[in-house]
């Protein structure tokens, strides 16, 4: 099987990461709270034996990337403005961009601002709006929180809906190659997304796509979250899927996100 | 803290089989090896008290001696049920906060000392479900 080759860019002025394989239409895909590029690692040859060139990028403070100005990003929309930035850097064609969890409602905010120039939008376990649990601000230090570390893996593993040990250990280690400022600034973005009766500017194919046994997303923020997509995009709930689909069942996600991204060619 | 004994009369040998288990783990030595203090365990009536050391469970008792415990870990019964029966995960029943999450299984007292113990307050969790499940 052909493996993805690595790349470095600049982006917004900080040397960027990300990872590619395949010829066609780009699909752009943004990780979850704490991630990298390697939760796509088996996502990405999936979509490129679909006929994509499968892009996935270490956001700015991950694993190969280093952060804008020196500064985690704590907000999606902030990400998703420099995601698009990273898109124009990337490629000239129309991109599809793909996110999980923090990627996914990354996504969202981008295809509220930038759809008109995007091929299409798929969002797994992203919603309008996430479950606000508080500041944390106590977090994002050692001093506050010693064990940010076996938390982030904790929230990662309990994420998944029936893992087995290789998947469990994978997991871990992917979530040790962020440290704990980015790491933090990860969740407050995600804690803090809200683009509620924003929606109705998306301009594009967009697919919303939530695991069954995910706990971080309530049933009724996947509801209104369905409700208030324009009509002809798509919101599905995925059987025996957690929170991470890219990784859970990398095969059954691409069959999904390609299917759907084709429709839109 | 508290000072008020309380007992639970099952606890007993849940508390032995419990114990047994931790002190086999190589995962549990390694995150209590810097560890020296007291965990309550509620898990509804029952209680379980465990002075941990060096990497292992040194002593236990199924009431609150009068040193109290550094951190609880507790809920009512139904909500163990439910993380022991697999119906829910227990990183689901500890989430707290906002208008979606109200706490179902708690952490209470020093809790920097409980943050610091975080993957050992999801071992003891785990290690209950399996001597609950599997004996």
């Amino acid at each position: 099987m052909d493996e993805p080759t690595g790349h470095y860019v600049e982006v917004e002025g900080t040397r960027t990461y990300y990872e590619e394989i395949g010829e066609g239409p780009p699909v752009i895909c943004l990780h979850p709270v704490g991630a990298n590029s390697l939760i796509f690692r088996q996502l990405l040859p999936e979509l490129a034996d679909r006929g994509y060139r499968a892009i996935a990028v270490d956001l700015p403070g991950h694993s190969h990337s280093y952060p804008v100005d020196w500064e985690p990003m704590n907000t999606a929309h902030d990400i998703a403005e420099w995601a698009w930035c990273f898109s124009q850097e990337v490629t000239n064609k129309q991109p599809a961009f793909l996110g999980n969890a923090l990627g996914g409602v990354t996504v969202l905010d981008l295809a509220v601002h930038h759809s008109n120039k995007c091929r299409a939008i798929v969002a797994f376990s992203g919603i309008v709006k996430t479950p606000n649990t508080g500041d944390l601000e106590w977090a994002r230090h050692p001093s506050g929180c010693p064990s940010w570390q076996d938390r982030m893996e904790r929230l990662a593993i309990d994420g998944l809906s029936n893992p087995d040990a290789d998947l469990i250990a994978e997991m871990r280690w992917i979530h040790r190659g962020t440290g704990q400022r980015a790491a933090v600034a990860d969740d407050e973005a995600w804690l803090s997304h809200d683009i509620t009766g924003q929606l109705h500017k998306v301009d594009c194919p967009v697919l919303v796509a939530v695991g069954e046994d995910d706990y971080y997303v309530p049933e009724e923020l996947i509801e209104q979250t369905r409700h208030e997509l324009p009509d002809d995009c798509e919101c599905q709930v995925l059987p025996d899927i957690g929170h991470y689909p890219v990784i859970e069942n990398p095969s059954r996600a691409a069959k999904i996100a390609s299917q759907f991204i084709s429709t839109s060619i | 803290m508290t000072n008020n004994p309380v007992s639970g009369p099952s606890a007993e040998p849940l508390a032995e089989a419990l114990i047994e288990k931790a002190n086999k783990k190589s995962a549990f030595k390694r995150q209590t090896s810097w560890y020296d203090g007291t965990v309550l365990m509620e898990i509804g009536d029952e209680i379980i008290w465990l002075k941990i050391y060096n990497g292992k469970v040194i002593d236990s008792r199924d009431n609150v001696p009068p040193i109290g415990y550094d951190f609880k870990i507790s809920g009512t019964i139904e909500k163990w049920e439910a993380f022991f029966s697999g119906d829910r995960k227990f990183g689901d029943l500890l989430r707290a906060g906002g208008e979606y999450y109200s706490p179902e299984i708690t952490i209470e007292g020093n809790l920097m000392e409980a943050n610091r113990m975080h993957e050992t307050i999801h071992l003891l969790a785990k290690y209950t479900q399996e001597v609950v499940n599997n004996g």
